[in-house]
C-alpha cells in the first residue's frame, strides 16, 4: 500500500523529517506516536501534499505510484485521506455542498458515475447516522461554529463517504472528551477493513484503547526510532517518550 | 515546493467573450459638447421644447461643476470634449415589428445570448427585453403583451412621444438634473434608456430587462432609465451591460430613477460586465452611474441587487430615499476587481419615514492589483422614529497586491433608531484550499466554491436567470450552490 | 484671507520677538514656516472631508487672545486633583508651567522639561535635540501650535526604566478667552515603562481654547499607558493632536475620556512601525447640553505581525453631538495584521446626534480586520425588566447607561482615576432629566 523510504522534509528551510522509513501493507493499522515537535503532523501533511512542506529527499510509493509527484487533489482521488488536526472553516459553503463536490470529483476520477441529488442524500444520511452526526450539521457552513468534537466527527463522516484506501488521522483524538473520542473511534473501527490501511498519528496512548493498532512506531527528532506491536504504546504510556529517546541516543 | 505566497488571482481570470465589435454603419456626432450638440440630440429625437430646456438647464449647471474627487479611485482626467455624445445605427425608423431590426444587430444580441426574438427565452423564462445599442434603443420585445396588462415598457425616447406627461411628471424627481457632476452631464445629453410604468395594483407579468451595449469607438453612453410603480404594484427589472475590447477608455454615465408609491415594490438587478480593460490595465469602461429610488408611499419597497464584475472604474451608489412610513430599502452587492480594476461602490439609505427599514449586504472581492472600496451612508432624520438599519460589508482578498476598503458613514438624529454596521476582511486561505483539495477538488473549483460561498447572500437575491449569468462571470460552477 | 486668520498673524507679528527660545535658528525657522503655512491654509473648513462633522465655530468664531506673557494666574489646585491619585505632577496654568503647584521630587532616570524658557536656560543642546525634529503640520491648528507654543511637557524615560508612579500633567484654564498652545513630547526608551495622565480642566466659564499637540514615541519593548482626560467646563474647547510612533514589540494603551468641553476634537494617530507592536485604544464620551465631541483616530499598520484594538463608547444626551471617525490602514506588506475597531453609541435624547465613520483601508491580504459600529437607545426589554423588579425608571436608565459604559471604564487600570470618572458619570446620569 505505502512505502516510505528515507524521507526528508523541511518547513521554511528547517529540516523536520530526517529520514523516515515506513512500510504499510493493505489492511494494516499503524500508530505513529511521539513527543510534540517530533514531526508527526509533518509526516501526515507531507503524505497529503501540503505546499508548505518541502520534500528534500527520499521517496513515497503508494499503490505502485510515486505519491510525491501527485497534486493534493489527485492523491485524494486516488484514495489518500487526511483527517485534519485542525479542520478549517469555510463560511457560506454548506457541509452538504462540499461533501457532494468532493464525492463526485472522486467518483469521476475513478470512472464511476456521479451521484445525483437523491442518491447522494440517501448515502449521506446513512453515513451521518454511522458517526451519530445530527442532520442539521449537514446544512451548516463547513465546520463553522462546530465544537471540537463536531469538527472531528465531520472528518470521520467525510472519510466514510469518500471510502479511501489509505486514511491518515492526524491527532484525531486531540481536544476530545471521552464520549466524543468513543464515537469517533467507533466510526473509525467501522471503516476498518481488509482493503483499507490506516495511519493514526497521536501523542497519547488513550486513542489506542479504542482503536487497536497492528503496529506502533515512535517518531522522534524526525526519525522513527522504535517500532513494535500494540504493547509498545502501553510501555510508552508508563515510561514516557524520554525512555525511547534515551535508548535511541545510547 | 513551497508556494504559500502564490497569487490566486489568475484563478479568477476569465476571457472577456463579449469583447467583439459589430460592423455596422452608424451615424455618429463628432466629438465635443456644446449647446448645439444638445440641441441636435433633442432634435433627432423630436423632443418637446420643455425637454430641450431641461437639458440646457442641466448643461449650464454642469459647466460650473467639477468631477467629484472624494472616491478612492485614481485615473487620468476625462476629456469631455474628446467624446462623441451620440451614435446610432443608421436607417432606423420607429419599428413596428422585430422583423425590421437590422440582422447585424440581431446577430450581435444573439452572440451575447440576449433574446430579442420573442420566441426565445432566457434560461427558460420569458423576459421582455429593451436592447440599447450605443445611444438608441434598437428593439423592445413583448411590448404588446405588457400593454395588455397595462404595463408600459418602451425606450424613453418613445415615451417622450407617447406619454410626455408621465415622463415630465417623474423625470428628475428622484435625481434632480444637477444632482452631481455625472448626473448633470447625463441630464444634458442622455440619449436613450428604458421607461417603465406599472399601474396601480398590477403585478408585472414578466421580468423586464434592458441590455446596454456600447459599440462605437470614442462614444460615451448616457442612458436614462425611469421606473414608476403605482400603488400596490410590483416589478422586477434586470439590467445587463457589455462593450467591445478597446485600448481607449470609454465613458458610461447613466442615471436610473425609481419611484415606488404606497405598497409598491421594485426589484432592480444589475449584472454589470462592461469591458474591464486588459491585464495591464489598458482600456476599459469608466462607469459613473447615479441610481436612486424613492419609496414615496407607506410600505413601499425598493431593492437593489448588483453584481459588478466589469469596468476599469466603477463609481456608483444605488440609493433609496425612504420617504414613506414602513418603507423598506435593500442593497445587495458583489463587486469584483481584478488586474487594475478599481471600484468605489455602495449605497445611501436615507430614512425619513417612521419604521423605515434598510439592509445593506456588500461583498467585495479584490484580486490582482484591484482596488475595491465600499462607501455607504445611512442617514436617519429626526422624524424617522424606530428606523432600523443593518449593514454588513465583507471583503475577500486574493493576493498581496490588491486593496479592500470600507468607508461607511452613519448619521443618526433620532434616538429610537437602531443602526448597526459590521465589516470583516478575509482571504482565501491556503489552509482552506488545501482542505478542499485533500477532499479531491481541483484548486480552481475550490476557489470558485469559496468565492461562491462568500457571495451567497447576494446571489440568492438575484432572479434565477441572472444568478446563472452572475456566477458564470465569477467563474463559478453552478450546480446546487444557489437557492 | 479672513479676519480671523489676520487676527492671529497680527498677534504673531507682535509677539514673535518675545517668544521663548527666540534666537535658536531652528526654532525661529520652525515658527516662521508654521505661521506661513497657517497664513496660506487658515483653519480647516467643513467642506474638507476630515472636518465635515466638526463645527469649529466655538474655536474660530471669536478672536481669542494668545497668551504670550509669563504671568501665572493664581488658582486653587485642590479643585482639580483626583482623590487618591499618587503621582508625579506637572501643572500648567493658562498654558504656563507653574512650578509652585508641580511636584516631581523623587522622579529618577527620567528627563522632564516643562517650559521652553527654562529648558533653553538649563540645557539648550538637549532642548534642541528633543524639539527639533520635524513636526508634521497636518492642518492650521498644528501650525498655530508650533508657531506660538512656549510651554508643554517633555518626558524622556531612559532605557529599562520603570517609573514607580504615574506622571500626571494638569492643564488648567483660568482666564477668559485665551487660546493656549501646549506642545508635549514623550519618548520611551527601550523596554521602559510609564503611565502618563494628561488632564485638561478649567475653572467655570472661561471660554478658553486649548490647542494641544502631543508627540509620543516608543522604542523596542517600551510600554506606555496614556490617559487623555478632558473634564473642562462646558464652554471651554479643545483641539488635541496626539501622534504616536511605536517600535518593535512596544505597547501603547491609550484612554481618551471626554466628559467636558463645548467642542472637543481629538486627533489620534498611531503608527505601528515595527513587528510585534500592539496598541489598545479606548475611548469614552458622555455629553449633554450643546457639547460636541469628535474623535478622529487613525491606526497605521506599517509592519507585519502588529495588532491593534479600538473601542470607543459614547452616551449622548440633550442637544449634544458625538462624532467618531476611525480609520485602520494596513499597508502593503503588513501581513498578519490583526486589527479591530468598534464604536458604540447610545442616544438618550431626541435632539442628540451621532455621526460615525469607521473605516478600513487594506493593502495586504493575510490580515484579520474587523470593525463595527452601532447606534441605538437603551434596550426597552432591559428597562422593563429592571422596572418590574421595582427600580424606578430614572435609576434603571442610569444603571443601564452605566452598564453600557462599563466596558470601557473597566479597562482603566488606575483605580483612583476610574473612581473619579465613575462618580462624575453617576452624578450626571442620575441628575439627568
Amino acid at each position: 500500500m505505502l512505502s516510505i523510504k528515507n524521507l526528508h522534509a523541511d518547513i521554511e528551510g528547517k529540516p523536520i523529517l530526517k529520514g523516515v522509513n515506513l512500510e504499510i501493507r493493505t489492511g494494516e493499522v499503524h500508530a505513529i506516536m511521539g513527543p510534540n515537535g517530533s514531526g508527526k503532523s509533518t509526516l501526515a501533511n507531507v503524505l497529503a501534499g501540503r505546499d508548505d512542506y518541502e520534500v528534500t529527499s527520499g521517496s513515497v510509493e503508494y499503490r505502485g505510484m510515486d505519491l510525491l509527484d501527485m497534486e493534493p487533489e489527485i492523491r485524494a482521488r486516488e484514495g489518500v485521506f487526511l483527517a485534519f488536526q485542525y479542520p478549517v472553516e469555510i463560511p457560506g459553503v454548506t457541509n452538504m455542498y462540499l461533501l457532494k463536490a468532493a464525492i463526485n470529483s472522486v467518483r469521476k476520477h475513478r470512472g464511476v458515475e456521479e451521484l445525483d441529488a437523491r442518491e447522494f442524500l440517501k448515502l449521506i444520511k446513512e453515513k451521518a447516522a454511522m458517526v451519530e452526526m445530527k442532520q442539521e450539521f449537514l446544512y451548516r457552513s463547513v465546520n463553522q461554529g462546530f465544537s471540537g468534537g463536531e469538527k472531528k466527527r465531520n472528518e470521520i463522516l467525510q472519510m466514510a463517504l469518500l471510502e479511501p484506501h489509505l486514511s491518515v488521522l492526524d491527532e484525531t483524538d486531540s481536544g476530545l472528551d471521552i464520549d466524543a473520542l468513543k464515537i469517533v473511534a467507533q466510526g473509525v473501527n467501522l471503516l476498518r477493513s481488509e482493503q483499507r490501511s490506516m495511519v493514526l498519528v497521536t501523542h497519547y496512548q488513550r486513542l489506542l484503547d479504542y482503536i487497536v493498532p497492528d503496529y506502533v512506531h515512535v517518531l522522534a527528532g524526525g526519525r522513527i526510532i522504535r517500532s513494535g506491536g500494540k504493547e509498545l504504546a502501553l510501555e510508552l504510556e508508563q515510561k514516557g517518550y524520554g525512555w525511547v529517546e534515551d535508548q535511541a541516543a545510547a | 515546493m513551497s508556494n504559500s505566497e502564490k497569487d490566486l488571482a489568475p484563478l479568477l481570470q476569465r476571457d472577456y467573450t463579449e469583447g467583439f465589435v459589430t460592423d455596422i454603419d452608424s451615424e455618429t456626432l463628432p466629438p465635443g459638447l456644446d449647446e448645439d450638440v444638445i440641441r441636435t440630440i433633442s432634435e433627432k429625437k423630436n423632443e418637446p421644447e420643455w425637454m430641450l430646456q431641461w437639458r440646457l438647464g442641466a448643461f449650464k449647471r454642469w459647466l460650473k461643476m467639477a468631477p467629484p474627487r472624494w472616491a478612492h479611485l485614481h485615473h487620468p482626467p476625462v476629456d469631455f470634449q474628446d467624446i462623441s455624445y451620440y451614435s446610432a445605427p443608421k436607417k432606423r425608423d420607429l419599428l413596428d415589428s422585430l422583423d425590421e431590426v437590422d440582422p447585424k444587430l440581431l446577430e450581435t444580441y444573439e452572440k451575447l445570448g440576449i433574446p430579442i426574438d420573442e420566441q426565445k427565452m432566457l434560461a427558460g423564462v420569458k423576459v421582455a427585453v429593451d436592447a440599447v445599442f450605443d445611444s438608441v434603443s434598437v428593439a423592445t420585445t413583448f411590448k404588446q403583451t405588457l400593454l395588455d396588462a397595462g404595463v408600459i415598457f418602451c425606450p424613453i425616447s418613445e415615451a417622450l412621444q407617447a406619454y410626455p406627461e408621465l415622463v415630465k411628471q417623474y423625470l428628475g424627481s428622484v435625481v434632480p438634473s444637477a444632482d452631481n457632476f455625472y448626473a448633470a452631464l447625463n441630464s444634458a445629453v442622455f440619449s436613450d434608456g428604458s421607461f417603465v410604468y406599472i399601474p396601480k395594483g398590477v403585478r408585472c407579468p414578466m421580468e423586464l430587462s434592458t441590455y446596454f451595449r456600447i459599440n462605437e469607438m470614442n462614444t460615451g453612453q448616457f442612458e436614462r432609465t425611469l421606473i414608476v410603480a403605482e400603488e400596490d404594484s410590483y416589478v422586477s427589472y434586470l439590467e445587463g451591460c457589455t462593450a467591445p475590447m478597446r485600448d481607449e477608455n470609454q465613458l458610461h454615465a447613466a442615471v436610473v430613477e425609481l419611484v415606488a408609491m404606497k405598497g409598491a415594490q421594485i426589484k432592480y438587478s444589475t449584472v454589470q460586465n462592461w469591458y474591464p480593460g486588459d491585464e495591464n490595465g489598458k482600456g476599459g469602461i469608466y462607469n459613473f452611474v447615479t441610481k436612486r429610488g424613492a419609496c414615496r408611499g407607506q410600505g413601499a419597497k425598493i431593492s437593489w441587487t448588483q453584481v459588478e464584475t466589469g469596468s476599469a472604474i466603477t463609481w456608483k451608489y444605488p440609493s433609496v430615499v425612504l420617504e414613506g412610513d414602513d418603507t423598506i430599502g435593500e442593497f445587495y452587492s458583489v463587486a469584483l476587481t481584478n488586474n487594475y480594476q478599481q471600484a468605489d461602490t455602495g449605497t445611501k439609505m436615507i430614512h425619513v419615514g417612521k419604521n423605515s427599514r434598510s439592509t445593506i449586504i456588500s461583498k467585495g472581492i479584490s484580486a490582482g492589483k484591484g482596488q475595491n472600496a465600499y462607501r455607504g451612508l445611512v442617514k436617519v432624520l429626526k422624524g424617522a422614529e424606530n428606523a432600523r438599519n443593518y449593514s454588513q460589508c465583507d471583503s475577500l482578498l486574493m493576493g498581496d497586491q490588491c486593496g479592500a476598503h470600507t468607508f461607511p458613514y452613519m448619521e443618526v438624529k433620532n434616538p429610537s433608531a437602531v443602526v448597526e454596521h459590521e465589516a470583516t476582511t478575509s482571504r482565501i486561505g491556503e489552509d482552506q484550499l488545501f482542505y478542499c483539495r485533500q477532499r479531491g477538488m481541483s484548486e480552481e473549483d475550490a476557489v470558485s466554491m469559496i468565492v461562491n460561498g462568500f457571495c451567497k447572500e447576494v446571489f440568492k437575491e438575484l432572479p434565477m436567470e441572472f444568478a446563472v449569468e452572475a456566477q458564470k462571470l465569477l467563474g463559478i460552477s453552478l450546480e446546487g450552490s444557489v437557492g | 484671507m479672513t479676519e480671523i486668520t489676520q487676527h492671529y498673524l497680527d498677534q504673531f507679528n507682535a509677539a514673535s520677538a518675545g517668544l521663548a527660545g527666540r534666537g535658536l535658528p531652528w526654532l525661529d525657522d520652525q515658527r516662521q514656516a508654521a505661521i506661513e503655512l497657517f497664513a496660506r491654509s487658515g483653519f480647516p473648513g467643513q467642506y474638507e472631508e476630515d472636518w465635515r462633522y466638526t463645527p469649529l465655530k466655538p474655536v474660530i468664531g471669536k478672536l481669542l487672545h494668545i497668551k504670550v506673557d509669563n504671568d501665572i494666574a493664581d488658582t486653587d489646585i485642590s479643585d482639580y486633583l483626583v482623590a487618591g491619585l499618587d503621582a508625579y505632577r506637572l501643572v500648567f496654568v493658562d498654558g504656563r508651567f507653574s512650578p509652585q503647584y508641580s511636584d516631581t521630587s523623587g522622579l529618577q532616570d527620567c528627563i522632564v522639561m516643562n517650559s521652553f524658557e527654562q529648558s533653553v536656560a538649563r540645557n539648550p543642546e538637549l532642548f534642541t535635540e528633543t524639539m527639533r525634529s520635524e513636526v508634521p503640520l497636518s492642518n492650521g491648528f498644528a501650525a498655530l501650535n508650533v508657531a506660538f507654543s512656549t510651554d508643554g511637557y517633555v518626558i524622556e524615560v531612559a532605557e529599562n526604566v520603570k517609573l514607580d508612579k504615574p506622571v500626571e500633567i494638569i492643564f488648567i484654564a483660568v482666564n477668559s478667552d485665551l487660546a493656549t498652545q501646549p506642545r508635549n513630547i514623550v519618548h520611551m526608551g527601550k523596554f521602559s515603562q510609564a503611565v502618563i495622565i494628561e488632564r485638561y480642566v478649567s475653572s467655570k466659564q472661561t471660554g478658553a481654547v486649548v490647542n494641544s499637540t502631543s508627540r509620543i514615541s516608543l522604542d523596542e519593548g517600551a510600554r506606555l499607558g496614556y490617559y487623555l482626560v478632558q473634564t473642562q467646563a462646558n464652554d471651554a474647547s479643545q483641539i488635541s493632536s496626539v501622534d504616536v510612533n511605536q517600535g518593535k514589540s512596544s505597547w501603547f494603551g491609550c484612554y481618551t475620556l471626554t466628559l467636558g468641553g463645548q467642542l472637543v476634537r481629538n486627533n489620534l494617530r498611531v503608527s505601528l512601525q515595527a513587528e510585534g507592536a500592539h496598541c489598545d485604544m479606548l475611548g469614552l464620551y458622555n455629553t449633554g447640553g450643546k457639547q460636541h465631541v469628535d474623535n478622529h483616530t487613525t491606526v497605521v499598520h506599517a509592519a507585519p505581525h502588529c495588532t491593534s484594538r479600538e473601542l470607543y463608547k459614547g452616551v449622548l444626551d440633550q442637544r449634544s453631538r458625538g462624532v467618531f471617525h476611525g480609520r485602520i490602514k494596513v499597508e502593503q506588506g503588513a501581513q498578519k495584521t490583526d486589527a479591530s475597531q468598534s464604536n458604540n453609541n447610545l442616544l438618550l435624547s431626541p435632539n442628540a446626534e451621532v455621526d460615525t465613520k469607521p473605516q478600513l483601508e487594506i493593502y495586504a491580504d493575510d490580515v484579520k480586520c474587523a470593525h463595527g459600529a452601532t447606534i441605538g437607545q437603551i434596550d426597552q426589554n432591559s428597562l422593563f425588566y429592571l422596572r418590574s423588579r421595582g427600580i424606578d425608571e430614572k435609576d434603571a436608565r442610569a444603571l443601564l447607561t452605566f452598564a453600557f459604559l462599563n466596558e470601557v471604564l473597566d479597562e482603566i487600570e488606575l483605580e483612583p482615576l476610574k473612581q473619579s470618572m465613575e462618580s462624575i458619570l453617576a452624578e450626571r446620569l442620575i441628575a439627568d432629566e
